[in-house]
């Protein structure tokens, strides 16, 4: 069994990790952002001549919009909880250097409580 | 517009852009050659008005019917190098999505569950619990953005239809100022002689007529195929709603 620093020196690494993901969503996200497409964008065709009534631009551009914010929206969250991750990991190494053992720390002061 | 075999797809938004611009080039140099034989044959009509006689409520019918064509022929084109950019950037997100926002995550499903120091694995009991399990659920959220077939790769694949529904119209449009270039050139307008000239603006209306109609039913057949897409994608409407992004949000692992 391998000592406490060593798993303590490993927790913080964990939460290294976590940082470089946070990293990577941050230069994700803008991607996403940017990623706007208007009516125009969809077919080339000219609807009018080509006698094709169905034919709905903005059908497809709010689609297209909608999914796109979904994802927008979702990966707003995910670098700071990404960041909370490894603030919970140093935090936890921090509280095991004290205690000088592994096992008895209290998770409330480490990951909050979640909302009911 | 040869573009070398990849058998891995697409490897840049080129590989589609590249083909659609030599399509609008084509049909932009056409479009040109087309309008100036037509201006030639109806200086020449002109030329031989008076010769012609009553023949020019013959001929003056038939160069209507071609002038309906031309018409259409040239709004298509002028709506279609109007929409080429749009279009364009329609394929260059279509690739974001796959390589810089798909690719980028899926790199992390792996990397979630690797330790980044393998002496994490001696970490037991209630920490390293609630650690995992808040990774476990991190993970599941990535992977419904970035995995194959999540979110990312759906949308990027949904654009690329519809990018290639653009190419195939596009070289639907060539061939067709190709064939109605085809059919002005075998018509020679502009060579006929006074004798021939009814008959040829005749042959020339029947011809450009059939090829016009035939080409709007073709092509508007692909705009149909675009908005069929549309039901594809919004069966996908499931994708926006997903238990690994609750509500639409990214998962809480800390709650301080």
């Amino acid at each position: 069994m391998v000592g406490y620093k060593v798993i303590t020196s490993a927790v913080r690494a964990e939460g290294t990790k976590w940082r470089g993901f946070a990293d990577t969503v941050n230069k994700v996200t803008p991607v996403v952002t940017n990623a706007t497409l208007g009516p125009t964008a969809f077919f080339v065709g000219d609807p009018i001549t080509l006698a094709v009534s169905v034919f709905n631009a903005s059908a497809l551009s709010d689609t297209y919009e909608a999914l796109r914010s979904y994802v927008e929206g979702a990966l707003k969250g995910a670098a700071t909880e990404f960041d909370q991750i490894d603030g919970a990991l140093q935090k936890t190494a921090q509280l095991y250097d004290q205690a000088e053992e592994i096992t008895e720390i209290d998770l409330t002061q480490i990951y909050g409580t979640p909302p009911r | 517009m040869d573009t070398p075999f990849n058998p891995f797809g697409p490897a840049g938004p080129e590989e589609i852009t590249g083909p659609l611009d030599d399509l609008f080039r084509k049909v932009e140099a056409k479009i040109k050659e087309i309008i100036d034989k037509y201006n030639a044959g109806v200086r020449h009509i002109n030329d031989w008005k008076y010769v012609l006689g009553p023949a020019m409520i013959w001929i003056s019918e038939g160069l209507q019917k071609i002038r309906d064509g031309l018409d259409k022929v040239v709004k298509m084109v002028q709506y279609a190098v109007e929409h080429h950019t749009p279009v364009v950037s329609l394929i260059v997100q279509s690739f974001n999505w796959q390589d810089h926002v798909q690719k980028d995550m899926s790199k992390m499903v792996g990397s979630v569950e690797t330790p980044a120091d393998p002496n994490l694995a001696y970490w037991e009991g209630g920490g390293a619990d609630a650690y995992e399990k808040r990774a476990e659920k991190q993970r599941e959220a990535v992977e419904a953005i970035g995995a194959q077939g999540g979110k990312a790769d759906a949308i990027s694949s949904w654009l690329m239809t519809i990018a290639k529904l653009n190419v195939n119209f596009m070289t639907g449009l060539v061939e067709m100022v190709a064939n109605f270039l085809g059919a002005l050139v075998e018509a020679a307008l502009d060579g006929a002689t006074v004798i021939n000239l009814p008959f040829a603006v005749k042959d020339l209306a029947g011809a450009i007529g059939g090829l016009v109609t035939d080409a709007i039913k073709r092509l508007g057949a692909i705009a149909n195929q675009v908005m069929d897409t549309l039901s594809n994608i919004r069966d996908a409407k499931s994708l926006m709603v997903d238990s690994r992004l609750p509500g639409g949000q990214w998962p809480q692992a800390v709650n301080l």
